[in-house]
This record gives structure tokens, sequence and C-alpha cells, in this order.
């Protein structure tokens, strides 16, 4: 082995080594930082339930299927979050490119089935996206959905005798679905369009 | 005795004016909903160049049946509406309503408003005093960000 060989060996072994040094202090994330708090570690395959929506079909765990599903846990009597969270869905939904339009669907789950019927929550989510899917049903079922993404909902006190006024607390995270049916990601206030967007494209590119 | 009465008035109507001028709401929107909806939401700011504290005690409004003031508060992951019985503006501060935060809550709205319309809000005070406002009817802007103000 000549003597230019052997410098060139040793300087390739010394390369080695340092990548080695600065990966073992430096590991690539697997995740992206601006992701970290979004993703889930590992997606969690959901379970059956049995609701409708708007237009009185069923909606079920396989309306989950090949799509990208944004989830919603809210009530039209809801004066704040609920039309500001929606507002900043339907900005992020008319933004979206047509190609990942076209297996991206927003859900909006009503918490008071009570007074959100199907012909309320039709009209109501309509006046944002006329593609936006409304959901009501059972409270059971409900619970069975809201559960599963680890949301939660409280129903407060109404301050009229009549029981027609009260306010319902609850989860205000936007949830993401899979194609494979799966709580994938979730989004939590606060909530602005182009951040989720930015986010939204780059899970679907990692997936 | 005429004079004084009349001078009295003047005084008054002067006051009125010299709080008026103190207490001064701006940027105030209602933000246009489903046509369907049964709530509706308020924002506005509130500066209170005044000496002395003022507190809000009850609005009202003839195109709503009802209307509360409501801070919205997140605890533990969930978003609350929490009723709130007086809205106070310390002297010299502004209290901003906006979404997520401070709001008035507009029930049972007796006509269907788009954007465009108008609504008036009479404001009550502590004090007694009443300010009127017209209140523009307008859709959500982008990303509805934080109303920004000079003090």
């Amino acid at each position: 082995m000549s003597q230019k060989t052997t410098i060139i060996v040793s300087l390739l072994v010394l390369l080695g080594i340092a990548f080695g040094v600065v990966g073992w202090f430096f590991p690539r994330p697997t995740v992206p930082v601006e992701l970290q708090a979004i993703l889930r570690p590992d997606s969690k395959p959901l379970h059956e339930f049995s609701l409708i929506d708007q237009n009185k079909n069923v909606f079920n765990l396989e309306s989950f299927k090949d799509k990208w599903t944004l989830l919603f846990f809210g009530y039209t009597f809801c004066p704040d979050i609920c039309p500001t969270t929606l507002t900043v869905l339907k900005q992020f939904y008319d933004k979206l490119e047509p190609q990942v339009l076209a297996n991206t669907q927003v859900v909006f789950v009503s918490v008071d089935p009570e007074r959100d019927t199907p012909e309320h929550i039709a009209k109501y989510v309509a006046y944002f996206n006329k593609d936006f899917i409304g959901v009501t049903g059972e409270v059971t079922e409900i619970n069975k959905l809201a559960l599963q993404n680890g949301a939660g909902y409280i129903k407060g006190s109404s301050p009229n005798d009549d029981n027609s006024n009260y306010q319902i607390s609850h989860t205000s995270t936007i949830f993401l679905i899979n194609p494979k049916m799966e709580l994938h990601a979730g989004f939590s206030q606060p909530h602005i369009a182009e951040v989720i967007s930015e986010q939204y494209n780059l899970i679907r590119n990692l997936y | 005795m005429r004079l004084l009465k009349f001078l009295l008035v003047l005084a008054i109507s002067f006051s009125q004016i010299a709080w008026a001028e103190s207490v001064q709401i701006s940027e105030q929107w209602v933000r246009e909903a489903p046509p369907n909806a049964k709530v509706l939401a308020a924002f506005m700011l509130i500066d209170n160049q005044s000496a002395e504290s003022q507190t809000i005690i009850s609005v009202t409004s003839p195109d709503f049946g009802t209307i509360e003031i409501h801070q919205t508060v997140e605890h533990d992951g969930m978003m609350h509406m929490k009723k709130q019985e007086q809205l106070i503006i310390n002297s010299k501060q502004q209290v901003i309503l906006k979404p997520g935060s401070y709001h008035l809550m507009l029930m049972q709205p007796k006509r269907q408003l788009t954007a465009g319309d108008e609504v008036d809000l009479t404001l009550k005070f502590a004090s007694d005093e009443e300010l009127i406002i017209k209140v523009p009817v307008r859709k959500s802007s982008a990303s509805e960000k934080p109303v920004h103000h000079h003090h």
C-alpha cells in the first residue's frame, strides 16, 4: 500500500469517525420540530361508531376511509369558538391544492344533538363551506367517537326555566384522521389557517 | 329660578358630553353568522380615558332578546364560556373584546343579520350613564388577528 493510499484511507476513517460522533450527539430527528407537538407518537386505530350526517346518511368509521379528515367537536349555539374555528377551517379548505382537496374532508360533530338537528346543522355548516360535513346522532354514539379521540364536553346548566339556553364547554382541538382510519394528529389552539395548512401538507408528505 | 334650572340642565348635559368623550367605543363589529344561528357575538374596543374606573353592568338591543357579557377561557384543553356579571374598564385603560376572549353574546336574534347590516347596542354603566352605539355586521376577517392599538 502506497503512502498516498494510506493517507486517503486514514482521512476517510477519520471522516467516518467525525460523522459518527456528530450523528451521535446530534441525531437527526425523525419528526420535524414544528410537528412534534401535533403528531401523535403512533397513530391510533379508531373503532366503530354510528352517526348520521346533515343529509341523514350514515356516518361511521368507514366514512374516514381513504381520506384525510379534519374533525372538530362543537355545537351551533356556540357564540365564539365554533364560528371562529369553522372560519379558520373554511380559510384552510378554500386554499387547498386540487389534488389535496380531492381526499380532504372537514367534519363538524355536534355535541348538542338535543338542539342540533340534521336540518339545522345542514344550514349551519353550509354557510362556511358547502362541502363541510355536519354530524350528529345518539349521545352514546357521539360519546364513542369523542372518547376515542380524547375529546370531551360538559353541558352547562341553563339560566332559563325552559332549559333551552345552556352552554357547552368542549375540547377545541381539531383532530386529524388519516386514510387508514387512525387518529394521526391534533391541532390545538390558537388556530391559524396558514399554520394548519403548512403543517397539514408536511404531515401528508411524511405519510 | 328659571336661570338656575337652565344652568343645571346645561351643567348636566356638559357632564354627559364630557363623560361620553372620556369613554369611547371603537372597532365595534358583530360577526356575521350562519342564517339559522341562534347566537351571535359582538366585539369592540372600549377605551376609558376618564379619571375613574367604569363598569358596564348590562347591554341591550332591540335586535336581540338577551345579551350577556362573556369570556372564552381555556381550561384543561376545553373551551369554556364564562359569564361576566359586569365588565370593569380601569381608568386610562382599554378592554378589548375579540374572538377567543371577551365578547358580547347576542341571543335570540329578532331578524336575520348579514354583512352590511347595522345593530344598535345600549351599554349601561354602573354610573347610570348609557352609551348607544351603532355596530356594523361583517364577515370574519382572515385569521382574526388581534387588534393593535396605541397607548
